[in-house]
């Protein structure tokens, strides 16, 4: 029997499905549009079907061809990243859901090929246990997001897309060039095998690899000053697009960083130098944000202050600091991809992004304005919701170094919140109490879309009213990258 | 496990929502959810009342317990905040019956009876953490609130919630660096960690929990969101906003101050002064100023609510000033004065807004007259204007004569003085209110104003008698307040059902003797008045202004401006803006985020690849210099 | 040694017109010729002067000598995905062209802040 709880899976399938879509088209025109469904669908649950295998071992490895590590190419899951694969795989579920009643542009097939290429490049960055397959998912889930942003071929979106090309291919040489590098000096490109390897080279040799591999992926990941073109992707892209984007993909690029980073080069120092990088980015993002008037582009910059915030638990580098930074990642996938949903279903109504004309749509669109306000809570950090319990976590695991940094971070962090609340209580406020503007008709989004939406908002209320699940789930994981669980399990496993 | 806490603090949240859902059936569901769920509260509340629990388990976090626990304060406060809530929102059944938009009111309901569940919270909270997380709902609720439509309320919600925003973030840095330190937050803990830590960082916990107190109960200087939410809120959620959620403020410090900090105070760490530590001597001048400012900002106002918000921050101020005493006395005072305020500022607030309810303005000179037409609503306010000026036969005179006693016995001259001016002032602006909006002439557009239904009549009959009650026997709520004061470790303070015995510490005082003569002499001047009055009835238009006959159309009797010669003599105070200043910095803030830190996105792709190369140079270079440029 | 040093000096060539140059024709061909620069460097990683191809096609190749197969696979995958980044790249010129009417970078910027 073929043991279906096979991480390759995960990448297998979607891909299989990329190439179906593609030829789906010659038969059907209206099959492409659901196959994403299945294929998420499926990666849920396989996704699923690891779980026990990753509590019970700690971490799951899978080869390919039967060779064995190093020379294989293989997959490694441990909780890090399997809740991360879930994640991607469920947001993949939900969107391709919600496309089905969302995009109406031709050419359709193409889209719904390149989403579920982007979506399967995503979990392949993630559960990836070799540099240049790191290096390859990035590309593949760069190019496929480069056609993504482009989609809609209008003045701002091919803008955006080609901005964020260049950017993208740039980063995506350095990271190449890194990879290389390391590969240069121990002959190797799995990163357990690295990480043993590396311990003696020298530190210009490691860390000038680490210094490129760092932009390339801090180029995805959206760190300032790093991310120019995130804000203009974002809202150029298609809302179930930006959702992706914003809610997965730069978290995986973050992830890569905090897996490179933990694993291969495990270096106190560093850690000053990424926190620099996370406060820049989350005043940066937040800043920015609050003065934004297209309301696609205001979520788009939240983005970046919440890679900052969550970066800069990471930069704790302690396991309260780690868990914090899971939760965190868990609060704004829910909830920022989400927001963007539940957006694309407004600007449909509205059919406008500028923040003015969003006045009064609360009242009409009630389901959408509810899951919204939700989002937005919890994406501040207000109790109940799950967010609160994330930015408690970080603000406790930053004050336990009580140096005067760190004091000053947490300041800079809840000066940030301040801002934060003030430009989402902004929208809320105009939403729910202001005077609709035109006499447009304004009705809820359709039943499809807000399905998408109420399944994330559901899953956000239920972690936020019961998070101790989570709680105890990222802590876990949050040891394990600490206690570099990692190389000692995939060492143990017969990774190698 | 004893489930009567959690009970009582699942009620209101529970009830919250099935209201929701009940009006979506019909509105009289929704209402009569919404009362029978707030009864219910008060209901569980009296059952388990003056009863203590001690930490009760509801719930863990990260390995620490969240715990709920009760002792004779909170009782207090539980009293207060249940009952206000109950009579507010039976008040809202008719006085929000003109707003169309069913989900408006469905949700007005639900966000009442969320915030009143985030109010026991707080008071039930046995641990720092659950105080935080219900005082952070108790926030974004009543925003929500607060904010009901229209430019003006919005920009008072936003400031609101920007503002406790900001108070509740100093919150969490101090409660984040308690954690750091103790590993634990359940109240006593934290109380044997802070005795035992050096002087700094207590006074950095006391500054940063402080502010946030500070900003919810509008203490001076981080007062300027009250006056415009207070105002600007529907008119049953003011008496909600004033009468209760401020409290929380002063329960706050009552907590910190007594609870956590106790000994740190007792072992005089700080340098005191007048026999006070140094640090609530600054608190008892802060607020002393709030009395006195915000008295003065009171006379000034125009508008009947605003009025009444200001009104709030002075009174608050003796709460806080009560409080920060240190003495039983004080103590006792400061809290006691939290439940008369509680109970007569509503009872203001409910008068105010039956006049709204049937004349639609609430600016005091388009008022005038309405004794006649709403008598029961000027019997109401003329018994909460008595209460809060500190009139003897009702509540305000007693919790009042207690902090001046106290202040007295301290030999606190300047704090007793501002006090005393506070007052007076309260005099002035509470005159104002009823001169212009019962007496003096009555204006056409209101001839045919009646009073207001029963529904909206009950609140105020109740918070009338309450009123009185309290006032003539204080020691109902002295039981409360000494056992639980006893608790916190302070001396007792000698009590009856009527005032304070002879041979106490302080002066005696009897309310009832006061009361009755004050009863008899208003009764002899009555009669006196009846014999030999020489008066004769005349209309009110039989009189001439300007050798001119009134006429109806004309407005004869003062109402516009009515202190202005005493604004003219209080005017360079204000000068000094707080809130211009806070604008001021907003403002830098804003124009420096604008143009100095967005403007990096510049639009420009050969930028945006200049960026990425100046970091791999400067990253690479810091590797080849050996990781050493810091 | 000259290897490395071709392929920096490509990258630092194709860097500098991405940042320098206005055209975007010229600054695709500014990303392609970093991206060549990569590959360069790759391959010359695994070079070994007068090595073998690494196929054991012949007995008596000495294993030392070959030239290491694995950049040079990388090398493959790598240019594939640079000719896939480039061919979007020059669509996406072309539908720039055809809304802003012109290919100078500093007058496309009709997104920012």
């Amino acid at each position: 029997m073929v043991n279906l709880a096979n991480p390759i899976l995960l990448i297998a399938i979607p891909l299989l499905f990329v190439f179906l879509i593609a030829f789906s088209s010659a038969f059907s025109k209206s099959i492409a549009k659901y196959l994403p469904i299945f294929a998420f669908g499926l990666n849920v649950v396989i996704a699923i079907m690891i779980i026990p295998d990753v509590l019970k071992n700690g971490l799951v490895i899978a080869t390919t061809a039967g060779f064995k590590p190093p020379i294989a190419i293989d997959m490694v899951v441990d909780r890090l990243s399997l809740f991360l694969a879930i994640i991607a795989s469920l947001l993949g579920f939900v969107v391709s859901i919600y496309n089905v009643f969302y995009i109406d542009e031709e050419p359709e097939e193409k889209f719904y090929a390149l989403f579920t290429l982007l979506v399967a490049g995503v979990i392949w960055m993630i559960i990836t246990g070799d540099l240049f397959n790191l290096f390859v998912a990035f590309e593949v889930t760069s190019i496929a997001a480069f056609g993504l942003v482009g989609f809609h071929r209008d003045k701002g979106a091919v803008e955006a897309g080609f901005k964020y090309l260049v950017m993208g291919s740039i980063g995506g040489s350095f990271l190449l060039v890194g990879v290389i590098m390391l590969y240069a000096a121990t002959g190797t490109l799995n990163i357990v095998d690295i990480a043993q390897k590396s311990a003696e080279l020298t530190f210009q040799q490691k860390f000038l690899a680490y210094a490129l591999i760092f932009t390339g992926l801090g180029i995805e990941g959206a760190l300032f000053p790093l991310n120019a073109w995130l804000p203009d992707a974002h809202p150029a892209a298609p809302s179930s697009v930006s959702s992706i984007l914003s809610g997965i993909m730069t978290t995986a690029a973050i992830y890569a960083i905090f897996r490179i980073t933990n694993t291969i080069f495990d270096y106190n120092q560093i850690y000053f130098f990424l926190m620099f990088f996370a406060l820049l980015t989350l005043i940066f993002g937040e800043v920015a944000a609050f003065f934004q008037k297209d309301i696609k582009r205001m979520l788009a910059y939240s983005t970046i202050g919440q890679t900052g915030l969550f970066f800069f638990a990471f930069t704790l580098h302690s396991t309260n600091g780690l868990q914090g930074a899971f939760m965190q990642i868990i609060n704004h996938s829910l909830s920022k991809s989400m927001l963007f949903l539940i957006v694309g279903g407004m600007i449909m109504q509205v059919g406008s992004r500028n923040i003015d004309d969003f006045a009064g749509v609360g009242r009409k669109m009630k389901v959408s304005a509810f899951f919204l306000a939700v989002g937005m809570f919890s994406l501040m950090g207000l109790p109940p919701f799950f967010g609160f319990w994330s930015k408690l976590k970080i603000i406790f695991a930053a004050l336990q170094q009580t140096n005067i940094l760190m004091v000053a971070s947490v300041v800079i962090i809840l000066l940030m919140s301040v801002v934060e609340g003030a430009y989402f209580f902004k929208l809320l406020q105009a939403m729910f109490f202001g005077k609709p503007k035109q006499d447009r008709e304004i009705k809820e989004a359709s039943l499809g879309m807000l399905t998408a939406v109420v399944v994330l908002g559901l899953i956000l209320l239920f972690v936020s009213f019961y998070p101790t699940p989570i709680i105890d789930f990222t802590h876990q994981a949050a040891s394990d990258l600490m206690n570099k669980n990692y190389i000692n399990l995939a060492l143990k496993l017969g990774g190698l | 496990m004893n489930m009567s806490l959690e009970l009582l603090l699942a009620t209101p949240f529970i009830g919250g929502l099935l209201t929701y859902i009940g009006g979506k059936v019909h509105r009289w569901v929704r209402n009569i959810f919404a009362v029978l769920f707030s009864l219910l509260t008060l209901g569980e509340m009296s059952l388990f009342y003056n009863t203590t629990f001690k930490g009760d388990v509801w719930g863990s976090l990260f390995g620490s317990k969240l715990i709920l626990q009760t002792n004779p304060i909170t009782w207090l406060f539980l009293l207060i905040v249940t009952s206000i809530s109950l009579l507010v929102i039976v008040f809202s059944v008719d006085d929000m019956k003109h707003e169309e938009d069913h989900i408006v009111l469905d949700s007005y309901y639900m966000q009442l009876l969320f915030v009143e569940g985030a109010m026991i919270g707080i008071v039930l909270a046995g641990d720092l953490i659950t105080f935080f997380m219900f005082w952070e709902i108790m926030s974004w609720t009543s925003y929500f609130l607060i904010v009901h439509g229209g430019k003006k309320s919005m920009d008072a919600g936003y400031k609101y919630i920007i503002m406790s925003i900001i108070g509740a973030y100093a919150m969490f840095v101090a409660i984040a660096m308690i954690y750091s330190k103790a590993h634990s937050l359940v109240y006593p803990d934290v109380a044997l960690v802070l005795s035992q830590s050096s002087p700094t960082f207590t006074i950095w916990i006391i500054i940063l929990l402080g502010v946030g107190f500070f900003v919810k109960a509008a203490v001076m200087p981080l007062h300027t969101w009250l006056p415009d939410a207070h105002s600007e809120a529907p008119s049953p959620v003011s008496p909600l906003l004033s009468g209760v959620l401020i409290k929380m403020g002063a329960y706050g410090l009552f907590i910190i101050f007594y609870g956590l900090m106790s000994a740190n105070l007792a072992k005089n760490i700080m340098p005191s002064i007048f026999s006070t530590p140094v640090l609530l001597y600054i608190v008892q001048w802060l607020a002393a100023l709030s009395i006195v400012l915000a008295t003065f900002l009171a006379i000034m106002q125009e508008d009947a609510k605003r009025l009444l918000a200001y009104s709030s921050i002075s009174q608050i101020g003796y709460v806080v000033l009560g409080l920060a005493t240190g003495t039983s006395l004080g103590v006792a005072g400061g809290l006691f004065h939290a439940l008369n305020h509680a109970i007569f500022k509503s009872l203001l607030f409910l008068a105010v807004g039956a006049v709204i309810y049937r004349t639609g303005t609430r600016n005091l000179s388009d008022l005038g007259g309405l004794v006649k037409k709403m008598p029961f609503t000027f019997v109401a306010l003329v018994v909460g204007i008595i209460a809060l000026a500190g009139v003897p036969p009702l509540n305000g005179f007693v919790s009042k004569w207690m902090i001046y006693e106290a202040l007295l016995q301290k030999k606190e001259v300047f704090l007793l003085i501002m006090a005393f001016v506070g007052s007076t002032g309260a005099f002035l602006y509470v005159y104002r209110l009823v001169h212009s909006i019962f007496l003096g002439q009555l204006s056409q557009k209101h001839e045919n104003v009646k009073d207001v239904p029963i529904l909206m009549q009950i609140p105020m009959w109740v918070l009338v008698i309450a009123t009185v009650i309290y006032g003539i026997f204080p020691g109902l709520a002295m039981d409360v307040i000494v056992k639980g004061m006893k608790m916190f470790g302070f001396a007792p303070i000698a009590y009856n059902l009527y005032g304070f015995p002879q041979g106490s510490t302080m002066g005696a005082l009897k309310v009832i003797n006061i009361a009755s003569v004050l009863m008899i002499s208003f009764v002899v001047a009555w009669i006196f008045f009846l014999l030999f009055s020489k008066s004769r009835k005349v209309s009110q238009y039989d009189n001439y202004a300007a050798g001119q006959v009134v006429t109806p159309e004309l407005k004869y009797n003062y109402s516009f401006g009515f202190y202005m010669s005493f604004g003219r003599v209080i005017k360079p105070i204000f000068k000094i803006s707080i809130e211009r200043i806070y604008n001021y910095w907003v403002d830098a803030a804003k124009i420096f985020g604008d143009y100095y830190m967005r403007r990096v996105y510049t639009g420009n792709l050969e930028t945006y690849n200049s960026y990425i190369v100046i970091v791999v140079t400067i990253a690479a270079a810091a590797v080849l210099l050996g990781g050493k440029i810091w | 040694m000259i290897y490395y040093l071709g392929s920096f000096l490509l990258i630092a060539i194709g860097l500098y017109a991405i940042i320098i140059k206005k055209n975007l024709i010229k600054i695709l061909i500014g990303l392609n010729l970093a991206a060549s620069g990569v590959n360069l460097l790759i391959v010359s990683i695994g070079y070994i002067k007068n090595g073998t191809a690494p196929i054991f096609s012949k007995i008596g190749i000495n294993p030392s000598a070959m030239v290491d197969p694995i950049p040079q696979a990388l090398t493959l995958t790598a240019i594939v995905i640079d000719a896939s980044e480039l061919a979007l790249a020059v669509a996406f010129v072309v539908l720039l062209y055809r809304h802003y009417g012109t290919l100078d970078i500093k007058k496309i910027r009709s997104l920012k802040w």
